[in-house]
């Protein structure tokens, strides 16, 4: 207690090393040179031990004698600190292989046994205000041995040790942990790990042209660390911004989808509700228009509703295909009858039979899809043709040609994107919800197949369905 | 407008109405509704065909109920164009999305409009509203 601690903690003593104000404080140090570090550290413990507060210092041998080396310097008694219990120099290997098992941290031993030396540092001190002040390396024991992970776990229970009791935390990293770290993201990591963080510097008194390009290089770390955020922050607010956009879109389509088949079916049935009010008869052609509109709207609302539930679960991940041997050519020849546009030619060219392994349900849904958009994107009519093919070893082909509008070749890919229609900009009568060629495509994915589009050697689009060689292809 | 103490269908018949929508069963249902009250109705699936039937000459209509999102020219380069050609003659009402029908509405001069999916006595009333509140 003889010690002048203003003559320890120096005369231009850096603010950041004033943390008595917070109790729980827990710095990070980064330093260059064992001497910068030990001159801190020396005024860091040497202001607690001569305060008359604890210090626990789990530390490599050498720092431990050099820090033993500065507080003797200072005038200070260490052997009589350390006869009081007030000083506890442990070593960080040890230290650390008490707690460490099968490489990682054992999280509730660690916290016993590192609050067992807090403990007993705090008791060795009288009086009601007992502060201690920790530091320790073995974070940068596990940073150099490549265990990241367990060094970033090891500072967060030096954080919750510090909620428990009244602790000063400091650890310390040598800068040549990361060597040309460009992305700056382990300090990064480290500082968000510290209630504050001590360059490897102190500004206000850099001396040499070393000393100055060592702070420059922190201050670069640091920079780049932020930019990269920022970046991240960026890219991530552009995602969100265009998934907004493409919701917005979806929603005006998909409730003027849902609205047309609505307008008619409320129509017709004020229009026979009108008739009865005012006691007409109400015509024959009316009672069957109105019911035929009954029939086909709520039909096209169920199968509007249907894809929406599709796209949802496809998007949840829980879309499930179940495989059984399916003749897929009488697959997409049923589909091609039922087809009834007056428009349109439907043609099937390939064999009469094809066994294949798919979920037929679901296999005759990317028919569907790939017919009615052929439909929808031939509004003038013409031939559409299904071709089936099968080759031994090479799985099977279904194309879809249409003699329409094509798809424009920078849109051949995004078509399938949720919510995509590839015709909205200059023709929204064109555009649909953005669901059938998206449900189509991922169906064929849980296939392991693929789907893309070709150019046929006429105007119009030809849809490419593959699907791999199943066991029982022949 | 539907009971008895009624304008003679006969006042009516002297209003002459385009109906300009693709969609079939709503086209049909406006026509129907709009015969019912006693008026003259022609229509027309697309723009292109309403301005075909109105340069084949005939009674030029009154009102011109019109759908904006209809395939090749819509309802909105309809309207352009049938002010180009024929100005002020025939009244305009959008049938169409009420979020759409504030757009649409300033820019192609349009005299009232009604959301889908419409109530039917709504969509005579706003009719019969114009009737009453004619043109020139």
């Amino acid at each position: 207690m003889t010690v002048d601690t203003a003559h320890l903690l120096g005369s231009s003593a850096p603010p950041a090393i004033n943390d008595g104000a917070n109790s729980h404080a827990h710095s990070v140090q980064f330093y260059t040179q064992d001497d910068y570090l030990l001159d801190e550290l020396g005024r860091f413990i040497g202001s607690f031990l001569g305060a008359g507060d604890a210090a626990i210092v789990i530390a490599t041998p050498s720092h431990h004698t050099g820090l033993v080396q500065r507080l003797r310097q200072h005038g200070f008694d260490v052997d009589l600190a350390i006869s009081q219990a007030r000083y506890v120099a442990l070593d960080a290997a040890d230290t650390l292989s008490l707690f460490m098992v099968d490489g990682q941290i054992d999280p509730d031993l660690c916290i016993e046994v590192l609050g067992a030396v807090i403990i007993a540092a705090r008791a060795a001190v009288p009086g009601d205000h007992r502060r201690v002040a920790a530091f320790g390396e073995m974070v940068a024991l596990l940073w150099a041995e490549g265990k990241c992970e367990a060094a970033l776990e090891l500072e967060e229970i030096w954080n919750r040790l510090a909620t428990l009791h009244p602790l000063q935390l400091r650890c310390a990293y040598p800068l040549s942990l990361f060597p040309g770290s460009a992305d700056g993201s382990p300090v990064k990591q480290i500082c968000s790990a510290h209630s504050y963080v001590i360059p490897a510097e102190d500004y206000t008194a850099i001396r040499t042209e070393e000393e100055r390009l060592t702070a420059i290089a922190v201050l670069q770390q640091k920079a780049l660390a932020l930019e990269t955020e920022i970046e991240g922050h960026r890219q991530a607010r552009g995602e969100l911004e265009r998934a907004v956009f493409a919701r917005d879109a979806f929603l005006s389509v998909a409730a003027h989808e849902l609205k047309t088949p609505i307008t008619g079916l409320r129509g017709y049935a004020q229009l026979l509700l009108r008739d009865l009010k005012a006691e007409r008869d109400i015509a024959p052609e009316r009672l069957e228009a109105a019911l035929r509109s009954l029939d086909l709207q709520t039909g096209k609302l169920a199968r509007l509703i249907s894809r929406l539930l599709d796209s949802s679960q496809i998007e949840a991940g829980k879309l499930r295909i179940e495989r059984e041997t399916t003749d897929i050519a009488s697959l997409v020849r049923s589909v091609l009858a039922q087809q009834d546009s007056a428009d349109h030619s439907f043609i099937y060219d390939g064999p009469d039979h094809i066994e294949t392994q798919v979920d037929p349900l679901r296999f005759e849904q990317v028919i569907t899809n790939l017919i009615n958009n052929a439909i929808k994107f031939s509004p003038q009519g013409g031939i559409i043709t299904a071709r089936l093919e099968q080759h031994p070893g090479e799985g099977t082909r279904l194309s879809i040609i249409d003699h329409g509008v094509g798809i424009p070749p920078d849109h051949r890919e995004a078509v399938f994107d949720r919510f995509y229609q590839a015709h909205s900009d200059y023709d929204r009568h064109l555009a649909g919800m953005g669901l059938g060629l998206h449900i189509a495509r991922e169906i064929i994915h849980l296939h392991g197949g693929s789907i893309r589009i070709e150019q046929p050697d006429h105007p119009g689009s030809c849809f490419v369905v593959t699907l791999p060689p199943s066991a029982d292809d022949s | 407008m539907t009971l008895s103490g009624e304008p003679a269908p006969k006042v009516k018949s002297s209003v002459h109405i385009l109906v300009v929508e693709d969609d079939a069963d709503i086209r049909h249902i406006m026509v129907l509704a709009l015969r019912d009250e006693g008026y003259e109705v022609e229509e027309a699936a697309s723009g292109q065909s309403a301005l075909d039937l109105l340069d084949r000459g005939g009674t030029h209509p009154e009102i011109i109920l019109l759908d904006m999102k209809m395939p090749g020219m819509d309802g909105e380069q309809f309207a352009r164009r049938y002010r180009e050609l024929y100005g002020r003659h025939a009244q305009i009402i959008l049938v169409t999305a009420a979020n759409e029908a504030s757009v649409h509405r300033p820019k192609i001069d349009a005299d009232s409009h009604i959301s889908k999916p419409f109530d039917i006595g709504e969509l005579l009333d706003k009719v019969s509203a114009l009737v009453r509140r004619p043109q020139l």
